[in-house]
């Protein structure tokens, strides 16, 4: 079963070897998360989904939790039925890697209203997204489609006192996009950390 | 509750709110580089010094892949400070990613000048930065610069002074007359540009290093650079999906020195096209035809008129079997050679060469080699030397291998000319897959072989024909001076390509080969010997001395241009032209080369009448020349923007969004009419 889903993952990781970018098909994948079950794409098929890299030790990733932004923004959108999935790509021995165990000590510690924390130390989901930095955000819509990109919003400070003054692109995407208008926003350059991936 | 805790310590740490005119932060050491005392009336340049740990690193104002740019917001109602000037930065791989930044010790530079009548210099400064290894720290802090203004000059120490000096030598220059920057090709993934040095002595052969300014539009990493003939070309990689900028920024640095350089994409010269020829709108059917009747109307055009006169002058006095064979023969050369070239030009295409119709003419071999053919021919008709009829044969004689001769020779004296059709062809051509392609160029053939044939082949169009008699001979004879004037065209091209050096080149070269004709007309065995050995001496001289010219050409001066410089024609700039439209004005360019001649016809006959050219100046238009006689990419790619690649074009903006391209042959009410029409 393990080399099945092994084997999964690295076909997955082939086949969307092309970063997700906006106007294509989201990439498949299927990984474990914090909550010990096998999470897939094909699972939230017909959902809007947002993708947000994760690193917890990341100063850009605590100007959002610290903030609370993140949470809110969680709250409000898995409210309105989307999948929200957080995914740490750091590799093991890597800033902010966590186990399946700390993943959720962390999450309940930060009070994340994510859907699920996927675990990818082996960071075969981050490439084939072309995750970037923590936090590099990604919006599909129900059709599995990638249709927002990039940055969490328009200010790269780290600062969390610049939070209320900025764009967030996130939410902008999935306002217009559940109302069927077309999204104005769809790609930007993400800021952060870099993506700690094993070297 | 233990992570809030740990999380309110590890901000109490990494955000120290000081304020103070040096802090240490962690990895990093942060201060002023600034004089002791500041002059009352001086306005200085000062620095923030970054002092960084090693391994660790901050980020320039494109921080690449990740990373954030330090933000500087000054605050100070008694002192005007610029914005900050960026030193050059260097490209920091961090894992998979790219960041561009800095690294051991940096200054930021900052222009201040007090206001008049203040006593204290006080800046304050809101400082945030994230400093980087492969986890990142940021930090935030208040900083404060407090001096007191003296009458006289600014008090520095020395070693300030030199650390400023240091690092002010490598911001960005102000001048713009170094670099060319050119958009070669934009796609989806990727931006093509080209930087060309404007004057000597900038880079040697290596070529300059080339940021993105832009982090949102173009990738950081390094660009893929190639060496060309006297510039370099930077493929960049770009983002997927983020829409299309107006426009680009770079960074270009050299050593110690930098320059930034925009470069526009909109508002340029993609307007709405007028072309009665466009190819957009043409099926192949209608290309092939374009191609053979452009190929029938090349017989007319002066540069192939004497040959083919020639050729008619030896068929007259053969058998029509004969006659035939020999039209066959002709056409046979005709296609081969314009496939042979199609053949060269598709491989060159598919190497990525930037090249055209006539780009054989570019060359100053070919160009050397015609210049001899054309003075050995000329000689020869006029009875100066007779080696066994064989120059004669080349063109003249009814001979299986010199009819195929005549072919590749019609060709070749055919290239400067492009007549009506020919351009929408030969332009459809660069762009065609490799077989209609070569349909096109064969299509051409065609067009050039058929009238010969035709009235080889058709008896009543042949008796049409004069008969032959004494006449024959003293044509022949007055077909030298056409070849003649050629010969005085071409050095002219020559002396385009070389400078007045190859003016020199070529007439010395004639020279001696005369020389070396006339001894060999005698009956004394050295003295031929010794005419053979100079024959091939200057010869051989003549094309080995044509790169020497060139480099001292090249070296002399690159500015000369001398197509561009009279009555107010100004070189080909896309940039001069976008802002001409932008202020309005209309713009009119010509797209020559000193070989082409109906482009040197049209020049003479309507561009540079005064009529016209008072017509240009009424109506304030600028008035351009790409010059394409030397290989140019720049120019290739502007041609191929309007589906071309031969010249002549020429092409006009109207104060609009309009474009239009006018016919290859020229009329002063044309001209007339595109000012007529608007008013």
């Amino acid at each position: 079963m393990k080399a099945l889903v092994f084997l999964s993952l690295f076909v997955a990781g082939c086949i969307a070897f092309a970063d997700a970018v906006p106007g294509n098909p989201a990439p498949a994948f299927e990984t474990s998360a914090a909550d010990g079950k096998t999470h897939k794409l094909s699972d939230y098929a017909g959902k809007w989904i947002v993708m947000e890299w994760y690193n917890k030790d990341c100063p850009y990733v605590k100007k959002h939790y610290g903030s609370n932004n993140m949470q809110d923004l969680q709250k409000k959108y898995t409210g309105k039925g989307v999948v929200w999935l957080s995914v740490n790509s750091s590799a093991e021995g890597k800033e902010g890697y966590t186990d399946a165990k700390e993943a959720m000590k962390v999450a309940k510690d930060t009070k994340s209203n994510a859907t699920a924390v996927l675990l990818d130390p082996t960071g075969v989901v981050g490439k084939a997204y072309g995750s970037k930095t923590t936090p590099h955000m990604f919006v599909i819509d129900p059709k599995g489609t990638v249709v927002y990109a990039g940055a969490i919003d328009d200010n790269n400070s780290s600062d969390p006192k610049v939070i209320a003054k900025s764009k967030n692109y996130v939410a902008a995407a999935l306002d217009a996009g559940m109302e069927n208008k077309k999204i104005e926003i769809t790609s930007t350059k993400p800021y952060g950390c870099g993506t700690k991936y094993a070297n | 509750m233990k992570f809030v805790v740990i999380l309110s310590l590890f901000f109490a740490f990494s955000f120290p709110v000081l304020a103070a005119e040096s802090i240490k932060a962690p990895h990093v050491e942060i201060s002023w580089v600034a004089p002791e005392k500041w002059g009352i009336h001086s306005a200085e340049r000062i620095g923030l010094q970054f002092k960084i740990d090693p391994q660790w690193h901050i980020y320039w104002k494109n921080s690449g892949d990740s990373g954030a740019p330090p933000k500087f917001n000054f605050s100070s109602d008694k002192s005007v400070v610029s914005q900050p000037q960026w030193p050059i930065p260097k490209r920091i791989p961090v894992g998979h990613l790219v960041n561009i930044g800095y690294e051991n010790s940096v200054l930021f530079l900052f222009q201040v000048s007090p206001i008049a009548g203040s006593k204290v210099l006080n800046l304050k400064l809101s400082l945030e930065w994230l400093l980087c290894k492969e986890e990142c720290i940021p930090g935030i802090a208040e900083m404060t610069l407090t001096r007191p203004l003296v009458t006289g000059p600014s008090v520095w120490i020395k070693t300030n002074q030199d650390k400023i000096e240091a690092f002010a030598k490598r911001i960005p220059l102000e001048e713009t007359s170094s670099w060319d920057l050119t958009l070669i090709e934009k796609t989806e993934e990727k931006l093509v540009v080209d930087l060309k040095a404007k004057r000597d002595g900038l880079t040697g052969s290596e070529a300059p290093d080339m940021f993105p300014v832009d982090g949102e539009n173009v990738n950081p990493q390094a660009p893929k650079v190639e060496t060309m003939d006297g510039r370099f070309r930077y493929t960049f990689a770009l983002p997927a999906g983020r829409g299309n900028p107006s426009q680009f920024k770079f960074l270009i640095t050299h050593g110690d020195l930098a320059w930034e350089r925009e470069l526009s994409l909109q508002g340029g010269a993609k307007a709405v096209i007028d072309d009665d020829e466009s190819v957009g709108r043409v099926s192949l059917v209608s290309l092939l035809f374009f191609a053979f009747i452009g190929g029938i109307i090349l017989n007319l055009m002066p540069c192939v008129l004497p040959v083919l006169s020639i050729k008619f002058l030896s068929i007259l006095k053969t058998s029509i079997a004969d006659r035939r064979k020999d039209a066959l023969l002709y056409l046979a050369g005709v296609l081969t050679t314009f496939f042979a070239l199609g053949s060269v030009f598709l491989v060159l295409r598919s190497a990525g060469a930037s090249i055209g119709w006539g780009y054989q003419l570019q060359s100053p071999f070919i160009i050397l080699f015609l210049i001899l053919l054309f003075w050995l021919m000329s000689l020869n008709f006029l009875g100066v030397f007779e080696f066994g009829e064989s120059i004669t044969n080349w063109a003249g004689n009814a001979n299986s291998a010199s009819s195929f001769t005549t072919g590749i020779l019609a060709v070749f004296v055919a290239a400067p000319c492009t007549g009506p059709f020919m351009g929408t062809a030969l332009g459809a051509a660069a762009t065609l897959p490799v077989a209609p392609a070569l349909g096109i160029f064969l299509s051409l053939g065609f067009g050039l072989g058929f009238p010969f044939v035709l009235v080889s082949f058709v008896p009543k169009l042949y008796k049409l024909m004069p008969k032959p008699g004494a006449w024959m001979e003293r044509l022949k004879q007055f077909l030298a001076f056409p070849l003649l004037g050629t010969v005085i065209w071409l050095t002219w091209v020559l002396g385009i390509q070389l400078g007045s050096d190859g003016w020199l080149l070529s007439s010395t070269l004639l020279l001696l080969v005369a020389l070396a004709l006339w001894l060999g007309k005698t009956p004394n065995r050295v003295v031929k010997g010794l005419a053979v050995v100079l024959m091939l001496v200057a010869v051989t001289a003549g094309f080995i001395s044509i790169p020497k010219v060139k480099m001292l050409q090249v070296n002399a001066s690159t500015d000369k241009v001398p197509l561009s410089t009279s009555y107010g024609w100004v070189p080909y700039d896309r940039s001069a032209i976008d802002q001409a439209r932008a202020q309005g004005r209309s713009v009119f360019v010509d797209f020559t080369a000193a070989w082409c001649i109906t482009c040197q016809l049209n020049k003479k006959a309507v561009l540079e009448k005064e009529s016209v050219l008072k017509m240009f100046q009424d109506n304030n238009v600028l008035i351009m020349r790409a010059d394409w006689t030397n290989q140019d990419p720049v120019i290739t790619k502007a041609l191929a923007e309007y589906n071309r690649n031969s010249v002549p074009v020429y092409l006009f903006y109207d104060k609009g969004a309009h474009a239009q391209i006018l016919p290859q042959i020229l009329t002063i009410k044309m001209i007339e009419n595109l000012f007529n029409k608007k008013e």
